[in-house]
Order: C-alpha cells, then structure tokens, then sequence
C-alpha cells in the first residue's frame, strides 16, 4: 500500500476527474483581491454627501420613545429648544422627570389640574428668572404628545401649562415625507 | 496612490501631483461615521398657539374670531360675522380639510385686520385632529391660534358655504 500526505481529496474514482481539478484550481488561487480605488472612492463621496444633506447641528432634544408618535404636519416652524412636556397613552414627563399619569389624570374630575406638574413648570421659571436676568421670560413651552392621545389630556395639560405661566404653546409634529410612516 | 493630471498653464512647472489615497480614504471613512452618527432621520417641527387672546393696543373693538368645534360628524365653523355656526361634515371617513381651507380662506381675504382662530373638540377625539387644523392655519398664514375648551357639544347647522 502506497503512502500518500495527508489533506484533503475527493477519492479516486473516474466521475470524480472533474471534482479534483477544480479543487487543485481553488487550492493555488490567490486570498488577495484587487480593489478598484476610483470606484471606492466615489462610493464614499456620495455617503459623504448623502450624510451632509441629513447632518442637523441643532442637535436632538425631542423624546424618542415608541410610545410618542407626533402627528404628521406639512408647515410646521422650526423647532426651537424650550422646555418639553411629553404626553403618551401612559405618562406625562417634564424635562425627562415623570410628573403625572395619563390613566390618572384621564379619570380624575375637571377640578384636578395636574398640581405636580405646574409645581415643575413653576420651578423651571424660576430657575430661567435666575440665570437668565437680563432676558425677558417669554412663557413658551413645547408639547410632544402622542397622535392618538385623547383631546381631554391634552386640553388639561395646556391649561396647566399657562395657569403656571407658560401661555405660548407649541406643539410638537413630524414633518410630512420624512421618518416612518 | 493616484495621480491627478491638472492642464498645463503655459509654464515649464508641472502640474502633476500625487494624492495619497490612504489619508484620504481615512478621512471620508471618519467623515462617514461622524455623519451616520449625528445625522437626523426625522424632522421635527413646531407649530405656535397661543392661549392669550390680543386685539391689538391701538384697537378697542371686539377681535374677529373663528370658533372650530371638532365634533364625531365633522366641524362646525362660528364665523365672525354669523350669528349661527355652519357644518363641514366628513367626505366619507375622512374630515374635508379642503373645504375648510377654502372657508378660512375666504375669511381672511374678507375679515379687515388680524383674524383670531380658536379651536376645540370633543375630549375622546385624538390629538392628530387637531394637528391637522392647525396645520391648515399655518398654510393660510394665521398666527392667532389658540386651544380651548369645548363649552358645548356640535349642534349641527347649514353647511358652510366656502366663498
């Protein structure tokens, strides 16, 4: 019996010629591919250029929960950063802090007004009195509240909201067009 | 390492110059991830109401007001001028949003001076009804928008006429 070096074959019969002679091609083809730099670099400049156009420096102060879908808008304003309340089926949060629960604030009667939050919305004046006195407080908040949130909490939130001094309101929307549907 | 020919001006200097790719294909490569990074996928706006009602220092009359009540059945419009406040019913399942922007249309092309938008629902309707008004508002240019209370349910009236 004849010895042979280990490795792998594909056996000896003669159906398997073909199966061998592609297995010694594979076996001396080289592991380094020749990459096109003019295309590669092309290709970056493009994502280069997509990614300019998405590239916002005003920086991402809205809630990025899933339970907090904004309408959908086609001529809202640009965004301008004041203090956030953020409205979902379940909460209500003041500048990342929970202040109330929707469920709660839904079944209380009309003469509940969200006291926890207009003591929130009255300390953040306070605090803008403080550092800021040389500017002119101007009493503007926003709302980002979910599109299915009932009318009633939102109607109580905006009244506490300017029975704590705060009467310019501006809500929230996504622009039409961008973002899932 | 490529090379970028750049026409000749006249002078014996060549203007040939080698380019090192390998700085350059590090820099789009950082350039890419910054981006991805800090790139905005969602655009968010803001639209501006306002829950103080002014006329105006110099006015002392009664500011013109347009009441909407959001209802089940679709809006009803008290217009300024009217004493009794006119429908838009729903176009099927959806709120005519058309009609509406041709009513306030032709309310600010007649009204003199500044018009007052006051706008209000029945508590169980979502939110995005309202967006949707507000938003026809500002695609009319009306500034003075303000949410308020629903002091009593739709009554329904005559159609709107829409100018």
């Amino acid at each position: 019996m004849t010895v042979k070096t280990p490795g792998r074959r594909a056996g000896s019969g003669s159906a398997l010629r073909q199966v061998k002679r592609n297995m010694a091609a594979k076996a001396s083809r080289s592991l380094s591919a020749s990459l096109n730099l003019t295309s590669m670099v092309d290709f970056m400049s493009v994502i280069v250029i997509f990614l300019l156009m998405n590239f916002s420096a005003s920086g991402d102060f809205t809630y990025n929960q899933s339970d907090i879908v904004p309408p959908d808008s086609a001529y809202g304003a640009e965004l301008v950063r004041v203090p956030v309340i953020a409205i979902s089926a379940t909460e209500i949060i003041f500048e990342q802090t929970r202040v109330e629960s929707s469920r709660a604030v839904l079944a209380e009667t009309e003469e509940y007004t969200l006291p926890r939050l207009v003591e929130a919305l009255k300390k953040e004046q306070e605090a803008f009195k403080d550092i800021r006195k040389d500017q002119v407080f101007d009493g503007k908040i926003l709302i980002q509240a979910d599109e299915g949130v009932p009318y009633k909490l939102i109607r109580r939130v905006f009244l506490a909201a300017a029975k704590a001094g705060y009467p310019n309101i501006s809500y929230i929307v996504r622009l039409k067009g961008t973002g899932a549907p | 390492m490529g090379g970028v020919n750049m026409p000749e001006g006249g002078g014996k200097r060549t203007l040939d110059f080698d380019l090192n790719l390998v700085p350059f294909i590090d820099l789009l490569s950082c350039c890419i991830s910054f981006l991805l990074i800090t790139a905005v996928w969602t655009q968010m706006a803001q639209l501006d109401t306002t829950q103080k009602l002014d006329g105006g220092p110099s006015s002392g009359e009664k500011p013109k007001k347009v009441n909407i009540t959001i209802g089940p059945s679709g809006y009803e419009l008290m217009l300024p001028e009217e004493k009794v406040a006119c429908t838009i019913g729903r176009d099927g399942n959806k709120y005519d949003l058309t009609k509406l922007k041709k009513v306030l249309e032709s309310q600010k092309n007649t009204v003199a001076g500044q018009l007052f938008i006051g706008i209000a629902a029945v508590d169980e309707l979502p939110f995005e009804l309202l967006v949707d008004v507000m938003d026809i508002c500002a695609s009319l240019g009306l500034k003075n928008v303000s949410l308020g209370q629903l002091v009593a349910p739709p009554q329904g009236g005559p159609a709107c006429g829409g100018g």
